[in-house]
């Protein structure tokens, strides 16, 4: 017996430490930052038929982009013509399998968008920044209804942060938008309770990580 | 008993405290340093190509201090360092020691792959991360995972050697007659990291997966023609992520202490170890595999 209590009394020392010692999975560190936001093209009657996004690399990320394509920024700081068109290219490319910084919901049901268009790139104050466009797949009247678009990626690998204060394109009407940031305080306890799960479940709650941390941009048409 | 109460008080302290650091509060502060260490390694850069004075001094601050806070992330060896300064009786210069070359090799190891795989073999920077992430993480993984196996059949072995010679009356006047110690193990046969062959493998099972930040810098260090001052800076980033790991060693090294202070009055260390050393075990060969299963 008291071998039995001293063996117990050891594996939760041991646990305790080793946990502490192990980061929880959700912790799997964003590699990559982004700034940015999302514009919303709207038609008449409160009509949603595009988002605008803007992404804004970080100075770190910028460099690494540059060079993993055989580029580097010029003496000035701006992008060579041959440069721009190339990493338009790459980037175009690779965001037809990205799965996405905008998440658009509607009265709380996902909404599916276009592939990126008219992809445009910039090297402003060492920072690259990348605007494209994601259509509605069938454009959605969203007077009182409820508009929200997460912004985040799902693994996390990505951190994006909504710093740009969302417009309007065309004409907004009554409409009206607002950045609700991430808030670790507020948001803990829903943290904490899907952390739970994600040790239990494993994978497939894994897969949208990213919506945990998520800047939320949430219009109005009133 | 009595060896029950100071463990047990130990590990609610350690649950106390655990609780007392939030996790996803720690990872938020880890991220955002990790940023702004990140884009002053940028700044400097740009420094280092326009000549500006005190760019270099201010590359290698940033790169070690984003190695530290780098470290607090998943990698780097911190649970196998952990669970064997806690399981072992490896010395904490020892395992120190082990911490800060493990660090280092990494950072060579990563020198070695980009510079490497762009002068001898022509590889793109993406394959290089292809590489890191999808071969050499999953590698580390099982490696570190192979070490807990043998954590765990080691501690097994002595505890079942001390059992055996509990029940067998004549065990103790046997292991005199041979000149053993009489308590059970030898601290020779404990200290599980006494071989070179030991701290090499631990060494090469945490080397093996090179850091993705140190790769991103290479790359921009080669194709931006800084090629020395980016290396430096790596090594330097691989002294920041020491910093961290041998923090771990150092704590657990101490927990283990704490643990044992007053075992050892009462003579309850030689089954105390082993003990330790079979659960430290399965968890380092059960969380690897759950990072494993996480990054593939």
């Amino acid at each position: 017996m008291r071998y039995l209590a001293r063996a117990c009394a050891l594996t939760a020392a041991t646990i305790a430490t080793l946990l502490a010692a192990v980061p929880r999975e959700v912790n799997a560190h964003p590699h990559v930052f982004v700034d940015g936001g999302v514009d919303f093209v709207l038609a008449e009657n409160s009509t949603l038929q595009a988002l605008e996004v803007t992404w804004i690399f970080d100075a770190f990320e910028t460099l690494y982009i540059l060079a993993a394509a055989g580029h580097a920024p010029t003496a000035s700081g701006d992008l060579d013509a041959a440069a721009s068109r190339d990493l338009t290219w790459q980037l175009g490319a690779w965001l037809g399998d990205f799965s996405g910084s905008a998440h658009l919901s509607v009265d709380g049901e996902q909404t599916a968008l276009d592939d990126p268009v008219n992809l445009n790139l910039d090297l402003t104050d060492g920072r690259l920044q990348l605007t494209f466009t994601r259509r509605l797949a069938s454009p959605q009247d969203i007077g009182a209804r409820k508009v929200e678009v997460a912004f985040y990626e799902a693994t996390y690998f990505y951190a994006f942060s909504a710093t740009k204060p969302p417009t309007f394109r065309g004409d907004g009407g009554p409409c009206s938008a607002r950045v609700n940031r991430f808030n670790p305080d507020t948001q803990l306890a829903a943290l904490q309770s899907t952390l739970f799960d994600l040790s239990r479940e494993e994978t497939p709650e894994m897969t949208d990580v990213g919506a945990l941390f998520a800047d939320r941009i949430v219009v109005k048409c009133e | 008993m009595r060896i029950a109460i100071p463990i047990l008080l130990l590990a609610a302290l350690l649950a106390f405290a655990y609780s007392l650091v939030d996790a996803s509060n720690l990872a938020q502060w880890a991220a955002e340093w990790q940023r702004s260490f990140q884009n002053q390694i940028a700044t400097a850069i740009q420094g280092l190509r326009s000549g500006a004075p005190g760019a270099m001094a201010a590359l290698l601050a940033a790169a070690g201090a984003y190695g530290f806070v780098h470290a607090i992330g998943p990698g780097h060896g911190k649970y196998l360092i952990g669970g064997v300064g806690l399981g072992s009786s490896v010395a904490r210069a020892r395992l120190v020691g082990i911490a800060v070359a493990s660090s280092l090799m990494q950072a060579l190891w990563a020198i070695c792959i980009v510079y490497g795989g762009f002068l001898l073999l022509e590889l793109s920077a993406p394959n290089m991360t292809i590489l890191a992430e999808r071969y050499l993480a999953p590698a580390s993984y099982i490696a570190i995972a192979a070490i807990g196996a043998v954590l765990v059949w080691r501690g097994a072995w002595a505890l079942a050697k001390q059992l055996g010679a509990r029940d067998d009356p004549h065990g103790k006047d046997r292991q005199n007659a041979c000149g053993c110690h009489g308590h059970g193990p030898s601290p020779d046969e404990l200290a599980a990291l006494r071989s070179s062959r030991d701290v090499v493998a631990m060494i090469a099972s945490i080397a093996v997966r090179p850091c993705t930040g140190a790769i991103f810098l290479l790359v921009i260090a080669w194709q931006l023609d800084i090629r020395a001052a980016g290396a430096l800076a790596v090594v330097v980033m691989g002294l920041g992520t020491a910093a961290l790991t041998s923090l771990v060693a150092v704590s657990s090294i101490a927990a283990r202490e704490m643990t044992f202070a007053s075992a050892g009055r009462v003579g309850a260390v030689s089954n105390a170890l082993p003990t330790l050393q079979v659960v430290a075990g399965v968890l380092i060969f059960w969380i690897s595999l759950a990072l494993h299963d996480v990054a593939a």
